[in-house]
């Protein structure tokens, strides 16, 4: 036992803290002042006091020497507060000295004692419970009589703290109490108090899960007149003995049910969550998942609808069919005004349509997208994006429902919000060229909402549309009339710049709406070929339509007028997209007055059929996508297969690993045996000749990093005083002081230093070790000394691919937002464009965002956004693009962009640096 | 499914408290808080955060967050009741800003301690854990009473003692004069220099330089003493009889320590043996110049045996002793003329050599030791300054050979510079006597739990002028070691009933650079 403790202080970073306080540290403490206060000042002044030297404590400056002077003049005070306190002392200080428990201890255990024994409950209770934080046997030892003896007080504050320290007291030295989970029992068979039973029972389920199930199948009948409290534990136990035997399960499985309509949501939401892992039959699904949806629509807290969202995604993903049913209920909770809530049940319900709920759910999808529409609307444009987005999904699979849905649709494509306009008309664009059926009534509708268009994109793709899907001269005539109404501005007389001055000035006075022709005088001259190309081929329709032959003629005058102003329009201007705008225009007017025939199949035929064949390829990369993200994770061949089949029925639930990610988060990683990778994280810290030989393991966790330092005495002389003293450089501070040690001749020691870390940056370690050689008779100033060779510290360690979290938008705006760029020219070896951006991904650990199937070699130029998160929340985007030269080789630019400046420069650094891959043989 | 900790801390993440549920490292507590607000995204309308490996909890409280680390697993309702219930109890003990916050952490970690119990939540409210909070119990108003009365009653019965005493001390002033003290043990505490002329007296009777007293005189004296003596413990169990009422010590032993830590108290460290008939003191005093270096200047280990015989019916004894295994070897002894010092020589008897005559209650044996070894020190004490550019640290280190218990160890090192020292570790205790200019090493005992030790302290200034070292300390066992077995009657070999008590004091330990 002496022996563990001692190991457990020598690696006294690891020690477990239980309290944290800040505290600015000014001047150093003065013992002193302390002791004069502890001695002779009054209450107020030691508690004053007293708190200085706890804050003092946890914040590493353990000020041992007042330990005796504490238990001499504040341990007889019978002041309340100077007794708390005096408790969170004991719990702070170190009570050992070189694996030996402190002699003064014994001081504090008597005072201990008498607290227990003390006539005021709160003062027994709380020393109870500090109790549970001690790990010294030899104290606890004379304290377990009185402990035991709080067990029967009258006030329940005591006794249910009381069972709590023989918990903690049995868990951790099991032959001071031997009979603990008997005594425990039979205390919880008497026991009436809700708080006491509960904690008896976790004792119980703890320490003796037998004597718990015992318990337990005595009063299960019961079970549901207990109180939440008692009842909460007991679903938490019910969980725990199923897992270990499935056998049990029948038994218990009725009790849950009962529980699943418990009046406590915490209970209900626990009981769906144990019934899951018991069983996966239909019917505990089903009641499990309608448990959910009962806390999903009835608690009014965003953060529990989430997570119960979250757990109805899982649901969803081993028992659709269940969800399917149950989708209507979950759609709900679309009344919330949480647009997160929103999404996530949109998420659902999407993958849950099936013919037979389509109708159903395209009806409430319609309902709420007419609620939009009102101004007190709260929940935004960005929540009618996410309806059109589903009904666009779900119709996709669903045909049929598509007549009633395109209509509506198309009367948000005046959505001033580009997202959801851009949305609809995509969706439109998929369904004209998919469903032939729908074609006419399509572009019938999309003609009269021309007019409303208010996005450039938009408008781009809806001309095109009815210049390519137009099937009958009166909707001809009647899209020109509208897109030469919407460019009338425009046609009117040329004013002189002067009066566009004035004009302009004025305009802006109005403040004018946004319009078509606005986007083309402001330079969107992108849009503005694309109606002279989209004019263009209207006119061949209009002449295979078989236009008569006056008309024809007007028509094709009106639209080389309309391109002649817009030619016109774009020799002045400025901006640099009209070169090529200019020329696009200039070959639609080329193509009026000569139409030639291969030309002509190439506007009319062509552009369909490429548009054809691209939906064809969205449709086949879909599919290989959905396959890939489908196929099962890799199964390393020396893993445990489960065999369903092998398995007593039915005992498939979800795997429950509720102890890991106990473990997990408290941030206990246990790495076992270290593998090949591992050894290359250890760095040589000084020379194979000089008289002490370092080298240090680094051991990454989250927030930490420690190192794992080992020592070697080089000489044949004793080491005294050695001391590890770091250096950092960086966002890195240290823990704690690595204590001075001796080495013998010859001989390895190791020391631990951790380090905190607080933000993604390079980080340097510098260090010295400094030592005195035993016996010789040198002063003290000519120390020896060794420097350390640095430790640089991986930013790649923190950062984690974010490309899941990411959507483009999301990127895009933070793209704009982030301040830190770093730009770094590509200078590579690879000659892939595709290899070349999945290399930097793999050597920065950062996502690339942008879809594979958009990743391709082939046209010789290539931009893809990534992006990254680390550890400390802070996001970094970068941006590649590249391109093919001639002679083979890549050339381009990568941008980082961050909100911080570390991040962006060391990821840049990372990238400069990985950029080329080392050549097999140079 | 439990909540891992409970913390306030600010939006850019510095944690102003926080109070762990599970066994967490330092480091992973502080690294969790303060990534957290880096988590917070904006324009979310949800107020948890989930990670790869836990989940927090949280809720703005105006510029502060509250926030619960749970793990993944936890139960969301639970945590969140937990959540509102804490952000309720915050305002009750601090105001929403950063300072008050942690002027207040304690009363607020104690308000974490009752609505959590190992990270389960405990079904209480606001009220209830005000009650909590504040402690006050029927019970103990009840108990306190009923104390109170015995206190006083106790009290009552310590004064009258006290009065008491203090009119047969005046009477003894009056009468005794100055050797009123000796029998009082008084080599037992502990001088300092300022007061050396106080310390002569009582180390005189040990030298043995006082001629035999007027027969008279003795036998009142020691009367006297031993009178003084029992009121004297009388007082110490009245006092104790308060303490223990009042839970300050267990033990009446315990008394005598906690009496003499407080300041002005000059009562001997060693309880008072009460004296019986015969009582026999054994002093020490041990004197030593050394250096630095570890060079011995001189050791001067003076010592005498005492007899005192308080029942004037017993006369003809003798008395076996035994000595260590330094006695004979460093130690010079001389007997008393009436002594046989053949009998001592030969087999450490102590007789009369005329066995007719009384034995003298005086000073019958002294010893003597002066050497350079050493090995005769029982406490050597170590000073390494290193003067360093505008401050200097000085690492003092003491280590004990003597196999015996020392207590009451004091150090005096002068400190050169005008500021007080900062000291950074230290095994016992120290204080600064400021007019002196003196840091004062307090070792309250050492015994083979600390036979070494260490302090290390930093004054400002550049110097390495730390010595004279002054070194004091006493013991129950001497150097020479040297016990009494029994005293028996001269003819018939009964033994008497006697009491005996052994000093070892310092008179005089330097060291010089």
């Amino acid at each position: 036992m002496a022996s563990a403790s001692a190991l457990n202080t020598s690696g006294s970073i690891e020690k477990p803290c239980t309290i944290l306080i800040h505290y600015d540290k000014g001047d150093p403490p003065q013992i002193n002042e302390f002791k004069q206060v502890f001695e002779n000042g009054n209450d107020e002044q030691k508690v004053d006091a007293l708190k200085r030297v706890i804050l003092y404590t946890i914040n590493g400056e353990p000020l041992s020497q007042l330990l005796m002077t504490i238990i001499k003049h504040v341990v007889p005070s019978r002041n309340h507060t100077l007794k708390k306190l005096l408790l969170i002392y004991w719990e702070v200080i170190e009570k050992t000295h070189l694996g030996k428990l402190k002699s003064e201890m014994i001081l504090v255990c008597n005072s201990l004692l008498n607290d227990l024994n003390h006539p005021n409950e709160f003062i027994r209770g709380s020393t109870l419970r500090f109790l549970c934080k001690l790990r010294e046997a030899e104290v606890l030892e004379p304290l377990v009589p009185a402990v035991r003896n709080n067990l029967e007080y009258r006030h329940a504050y005591v006794r249910r703290n009381a069972v709590l320290a023989i918990y903690n007291i049995y868990s951790h030295f099991e032959y001071l109490i031997p009979d603990a989970p008997e005594l425990i029992y039979n205390f919880l068979l008497v026991e009436g108090d809700a708080s006491c039973k509960r904690n008896a029972f976790i004792m119980l389920f703890n320490c003796a899960q037998d004597k718990a199930v015992e318990y337990l199948s005595t009063v299960l009948d019961q079970v549901p007149s207990f109180g939440d409290m008692l009842q909460f534990i007991i679903v938490e136990l019910i969980r725990k003995v199923c897992k270990k035997n499935p056998s049990e399960r029948s038994k218990y499985i009725k009790c849950i049910f009962t529980l699943l309509n418990s009046s406590s949501p915490a209970v209900k939401y626990e009981s769906a969550g144990t019934l899951l892992s018991l069983s996966s039959a239909p019917t505990a699904v089903r009641g499990a998942a309608s448990a959910y949806i009962d806390l999903l629509c009835n608690e009014s807290d965003n953060n529990v609808k989430m997570i119960v969202l979250d757990k109805l995604l899982e649901i969803k993903k081993n028992h659709s069919k269940i969800m399917e049913e149950l989708v209507m209920d979950i759609m709900r909770a679309l009344s919330s005004p949480n647009l997160d809530i929103c999404k996530k049940v949109l998420n659902i319900v999407l993958d849950s349509v099936t013919p037979k709920n389509i109708d159903e759910v395209i009806l409430v999808l319609k309902k709420e997208i007419n609620k939009t529409r009102f101004k007190e609307f709260d929940k935004g444009l960005e929540y009618r994006h996410l309806l059109i987005q589903t009904i666009h999904v779900s119709s996709l699979k669903y045909p049929e429902v598509l007549g009633s849905v395109i209509p509506l649709l198309i009367e948000y494509l005046g959505d001033t919000y580009k997202a959801s306009a851009t949305e609809v008309i995509i969706f439109v664009r998929e369904v004209v060229e998919t469903y032939p059926h729908l074609c006419q009534e399509i572009t019938q509708k999309l003609i009269e909402n021309l007019s409303s268009i208010k996005v450039s994109k938009v408008y781009r793709v809806a001309v095109w549309i009815i210049s390519e899907y137009v099937n009958s001269v009166q909707d001809l005539t009647f899209a020109f009339t509208s897109i030469q109404k919407d460019l009338e501005e425009l046609l009117k007389p040329k004013p002189t710049p002067e009066q566009m001055e004035i004009m302009s000035k004025s305009k802006a006075k109005v403040g004018e709406q946004i319009s078509i022709h606005k986007l083309i005088s402001d330079g969107d001259w992108f849009l503005a070929a694309s109606i002279s190309s989209s004019l263009c081929k209207l006119y061949m329709k209009a002449e295979e339509l078989q236009m008569d032959g006056a008309a024809l003629n007007k028509l094709k005058a009106e639209i080389m007028l309309i391109l002649v102003v817009l030619i016109n329009l774009a020799k002045t201007s400025q901006a640099s997209t009209t070169k090529s705008a200019y020329e696009r225009m200039i070959s639609c007017i080329q193509m009026l007055i000569d139409p030639n025939p291969a030309l002509r199949k190439i506007w009319i035929k062509d552009c369909r059929d490429s548009f054809t064949q691209y939906l064809k390829y969205l449709l086949f990369k879909q599919s290989e996508s959905k396959k890939k993200s489908g196929k099962e994770a890799i199964v390393k061949p020396n893993s445990i297969i489960n065999i369903r089949q092998l398995k007593s029925k039915r005992a498939f639930g979800p795997v429950d690993n509720d102890e890991d990610d106990l473990i997990k988060a408290v941030g206990i990683m246990n790495t076992t045996g270290k593998d090949s990778s591992e050894h290359a994280k250890i760095y040589q810290l000084s020379g194979y000749s000089d008289p002490i030989y370092a080298e240090a393991y680094v051991k990454v966790h989250q927030y930490d990093i420690v190192l794992d330092i080992s020592i070697f005495n080089q000489t044949n002389d004793t080491l005294q005083n050695v001391t590890l003293e770091l250096v950092t450089l960086g966002d890195l501070k240290i823990c704690e002081r690595v204590p001075s040690f001796t080495v013998g001749p010859r001989e390895k020691t190791t020391a631990k230093a951790s380090i905190k870390v607080s933000s993604t940056d390079n980080g340097v370690i510098m260090g010295t070790i400094t030592f005195d050689v035993a016996g010789s008779v040198s002063q003290m100033s000519d120390k020896n000394c060794v420097i350390l060779n640095e430790v640089h510290i991986d930013v790649i360690d923190y950062i984690q691919p974010a490309n899941h979290s990411y959507t483009d938008l999301l990127f895009r705006s933070h793209w704009l937002e982030f301040e830190w760029e770093n730009k770094i020219p590509v200078n590579t070896n690879i000659n892939d464009l595709v290899q070349y951006v999945q290399h930097i991904s793999k050597v920065t650990n950062m996502g690339i965002l942008t879809p594979d199937i958009e990743l391709s070699s082939e046209t010789g130029i290539l931009s893809a956004n990534l992006c990254a998160k680390s550890v400390f929340g802070e996001d970094a985007l970068a941006n590649i693009c590249i391109e093919k030269q001639i002679d083979g080789k890549i050339s381009g630019f990568i941008r980082i962009r961050a909100k911080v400046q570390g991040i962006a420069v060391s990821l840049g650094e990372k990238m400069a640096l990985k950029q080329k891959i080392a050549q097999p043989s140079a | 499914m439990v909540v891992l900790a409970a913390a306030i801390c600010t939006k850019n993440g510095k944690p102003l408290l926080s109070r762990q549920f599970s066994e967490m490292t330092k480091s992973r507590v502080e690294g969790l808080l303060s990534a957290f607000p880096k988590l917070i995204g904006t324009g979310k309308q949800h107020t948890f955060i989930e990670t790869e490996n836990i989940r927090y909890v949280y809720q703005p409280l105006e510029s502060l967050y509250i926030v619960l680390i749970t793990n993944k697993n936890s139960n969301i309702l639970e945590d969140l009741e937990t959540l509102h219930l804490l952000a309720k109890l915050v305002p009750e003990y601090a105001n929403f800003d950063e300072h008050d916050i942690s002027r207040k952490a304690f009363e607020l970690v104690f308000t974490f301690d009752e609505v959590i119990a190992m990270g389960y939540k405990e079904r209480v409210n606001v009220q209830q854990i005000k009650t909590f909070i504040s402690m006050e119990s029927h019970e103990e108003e009840r108990a306190r009473k009923e104390e109170q009365m015995r206190e006083k009653e106790a009290k009552n019965e310590g004064r009258r003692k006290i009065k008491e005493l203090e009119k047969i001390r005046a009477e003894n002033i009056v009468k005794g004069g100055r050797y009123a003290g000796i029998g009082s043990g008084s080599g037992g505490y502990i001088p300092v220099p300022t007061n050396s002329s106080e310390r002569n007296p009582s180390s005189s009777p040990t030298t043995g330089y006082i001629p035999p007293q007027p027969h008279i005189n003795t036998k009142q004296a020691p009367g006297k003493e031993g009178m003084k003596l029992s009121k004297a413990t009388n007082k110490n169990s009245a006092i104790a009889q308060v303490l223990k009422e009042e839970r300050v010590v267990e033990k009446v032993e315990d008394v005598a320590a906690h009496l003499d830590s407080s300041p002005n108290q000059l009562l001997p460290t060693t309880p008072a043996i009460p004296q019986e008939g015969v009582h026999i003191t054994i002093e020490e005093e041990f004197m030593a110049l050394v250096e630095n270096d570890g060079t011995v200047d001189t050791i001067d280990i003076k010592g005498g045996l005492l007899v005192t015989i308080n029942d004037s019916n017993i006369s003809k004894i003798k008395i076996p002793t035994a000595q260590g295994p330094l006695a004979r070897k460093s130690f010079q002894f001389n007997t008393h003329p009436l002594i046989d010092k053949q009998l001592f020589v030969e087999s450490n008897l102590l007789k009369l050599k005329d066995p007719s005559r009384g034995f003298p209650s005086t000073g019958i044996l002294k010893w003597r030791c002066k050497t350079t070894d050493d090995s005769m020190i029982p406490l050597k004490v170590s000073c390494w300054p290193s003067p360093g550019r505008d401050s200097t640290t000085v690492n003092m280190e003491y280590e004990s050979l003597a196999s015996f218990e020392l207590k009451n160890i004091q150090i005096f090192i002068p400190n050169p510079s005008a500021s007080s020292p900062i000291v950074n570790n230290i095994d016992g205790l120290y204080e600064y006597n400021t007019k002196e200019k003196m840091v004062v090493w307090k070792i309250p005992m050492i015994d083979d739990t600390n036979r070494t030790g260490s302090m290390e302290f930093t004054v400002k200034g550049n110097s390495s002028n730390f010595y004279p070292l002054s070194v004091f300390f006493n013991a129950t066992t001497t150097m020479c070691d040297i016990s009494i077995k029994d005293v028996l009657y001269e003819d018939s070999n009964e033994s008497i009933r006697f009491s005996s008590e052994s000093t070892l004091s310092v008179d005089k330990y330097e060291i010089n650079n």
